[in-house]
């Protein structure tokens, strides 16, 4: 059972990093990214751009839109510990490119508010209406959302008039969002026209994001994923053979009254079966449990547990429980039943 | 007409120097109603015999016939059958499985024959009932007496109706009266329900419900005498 949950839960924690730690990303309005030559994510290169260029790029062929992001990684601190955001600038009337959801509080901010994640208000214990200090700015806390935690940094939202003073972004923008009719026609379009610009399809930006996930640490997840099943294989076939074996005068006495080797095999796959179902019921309500602890508690802990992910290591634990009780069965095969005779 | 005829049956473990002869040149037969009882010091073959009769052990030289069935011919796969059938086991440590119920364990060979689970559970409900243990159906094994565990056991060995009864020290581990009444069911069941019971046993008690006694040593037969089965059997009284 704990074998299926550590398997549910570091299954749960792939897909999680996998899926959740661009979510922010994914919901940003745009077509095409475009950011400085070499600057491919947010997290490894700074990505600064004259926002004068917005005027040309609308009037590119194929281009419908043309928005301004400005958001980078900035760290705050308190009197013990320091914290890493990316702090983005939206336009909060529109609710455009805002959160993703809101814990609490209000969404709609003005110049001197901040809307912060959840993860970094349990991590920092901030609450509505502290003010956090940024850059020398005085930030009173006026919401809390969700979907923001990126394993590396929090995502927290100000004004854009806010992002401009506290970024030092007076003429500067990081990205621009592109939308089009035929985003592929218009990147090259773009690429032609501004080659000195990085342009990136939307789902090439988020690769990008991912990729310091997907390439350094979801490896050594799926490591810990397949060393959870070997163990969980191993445990469960120790706990099936063990039982069968504890029990071995009681499968004498059924095969000395007549019950064939058949029988016995289908005692022990029926009784492995249902272990194999017990445990994963019992380790899937568990892992939801534990799930969302850890997900209150330690902020890098994101987890995504679907139901494929469900039926998929009900599948593991099925096949765990079946392999486990080859074993037992082969060694009931040789069973003597005179052996009930033996007091 | 035999229901059991064990012909000219030797036994031996091992080979060449460490070789031990079990059995030599035995005969044995019994007949529906017959009560025979098996005595010998330890070590001098009886229960390798008993399960050589009951199908649960190859001999190495001679024949076994089960209701005319020769034993030694058959495969491993056919023999489990014949055991279900034709022969009821009966313990000296009983031998009930520990997570089942009296009632269940009693169905267990039924529903190992086949039989839908209701009807199985309804003729052990009715055998159980019959041997006073009505009150005891959903006791574990843990749960019972000594006594009411052999019944259940003698139960479990009757309820596919077997033409032999093959019985393992059946009162080695109960006191002297619980041993009286499980001798007068082994009694019954051979007088009135006319199957043939094969006992083995060092209790010397058993030998008044028996027929026959049979003394064995050394792996042979060695004694054949009369047991006071008519003078103590209720179903003559």
């Amino acid at each position: 059972m704990n074998k299926k949950l550590l398997i549910l839960i570091i299954g749960g924690l792939y897909r999680g990093w996998q899926t959740k730690l661009t979510a922010y990303l994914e919901s940003v309005d745009a077509e095409l990214w475009v950011g400085q030559a070499g600057s491919a994510d947010t997290t490894h290169s700074m990505s600064f751009l004259p926002a004068s260029l917005a005027q040309s790029m609308s009037q590119t062929r194929g281009v419908t839109g043309v928005d301004e992001f400005m958001g980078r990684q900035i760290m705050i601190s308190d009197s013990a510990n320091e914290y890493r955001l990316f702090l983005v600038g939206f336009d909060s009337a529109a609710g455009q490119n805002g959160p993703l959801d809101m814990e609490s509080g209000t969404a709609d901010i003005n110049d001197g508010q901040i809307i912060i994640d959840q993860a970094l208000a349990r991590k920092a214990g901030y609450r509505l209406g502290d003010i956090i200090s940024l850059a020398g700015q005085s930030m009173t806390v006026a919401g809390i959302s969700r979907g923001g935690n990126s394993l590396i940094y929090q995502y927290a939202f100000v004004t854009k008039n806010a992002v401009r003073k506290i970024l030092q972004m007076d003429a500067l923008v990081n990205y621009f969002l592109i939308n089009s009719s035929d985003p592929a026609a218009t990147k090259t379009t773009l690429s032609q026209r501004f080659p000195e610009l990085n342009i990136m399809t939307k789902q090439q930006f988020i690769d990008n994001n991912k990729a310091l996930v997907t390439e350094t640490f979801l490896p050594i997840v799926g490591v810990l994923f397949v060393i959870a099943f070997l163990i969980g294989s191993a445990i469960v076939g120790l706990t099936i053979y063990t039982a069968t074996i504890e029990k071995s005068r009681e499968y004498g006495v059924l095969k000395a009254i007549g019950g064939s080797n058949g029988l016995l095999y289908r005692v022990v796959l029926e009784q492995s079966f249902l272990a194999g179902v017990i445990g994963f019921l019992v380790g899937l309500g568990l892992s939801f449990i534990v799930s969302a602890l850890a997900n209150r508690f330690v902020s890098g802990f994101i987890t995504s547990i679907g139901w494929a992910d469900v039926g998929f290591v009900l599948a593991v634990a099925l096949v765990m429980s079946l392999t486990a009780a080859w074993i037992p069965t082969r060694r009931l095969a040789h069973l003597d039943p005179a052996l009930v005779f033996k007091s | 007409m035999e229901v059991l005829r064990v012909h000219n049956v030797s036994k031996t473990f091992g080979s060449g120097h460490t070789a031990v002869q079990a059995l030599r040149h035995v005969h044995l037969h019994a007949v529906p109603g017959d009560i025979i009882l098996i005595m010998g010091p330890s070590g001098s073959g009886k229960t390798t015999l008993l399960t050589i009769a009951g199908g649960l052990l190859k001999p190495t030289a001679g024949e076994v016939m089960i209701d005319n069935q020769e034993l030694t011919k058959l495969t491993e796969r056919e023999l489990p059958g014949i055991r279900l059938k034709s022969l009821g086991f009966v313990f000296q440590s009983f031998n009930l499985l520990a997570a089942l119920t009296a009632i269940e364990n009693v169905a267990v060979p039924l529903l190992m024959s086949g039989q839908a689970h209701h009807q199985s559970v309804a003729a052990a409900r009715q055998l159980l009932e019959q041997l006073g243990l009505g009150q005891r159906l959903y006791s574990l094994p843990h749960q019972l007496s000594g006594g009411e565990k052999q019944r259940v056991a003698i139960a479990r060995a009757l309820i596919n109706d077997p033409k032999i009864i093959l019985a393992d020290e059946p009162t080695a581990n109960l006191d002297s009266g619980i041993g009286h009444e499980v001798m007068q069911l082994l009694c019954q069941i051979a007088c009135a329900e006319n199957r043939a019971v094969i006992i083995v046993s060092h209790d010397d008690r058993l030998r008044t419900v028996a027929k026959r006694v049979l003394t064995i040593e050394d792996g042979q037969l060695t004694k054949e005498t009369r047991g006071d089965h008519d003078q103590n059997c209720r179903m003559h009284q």
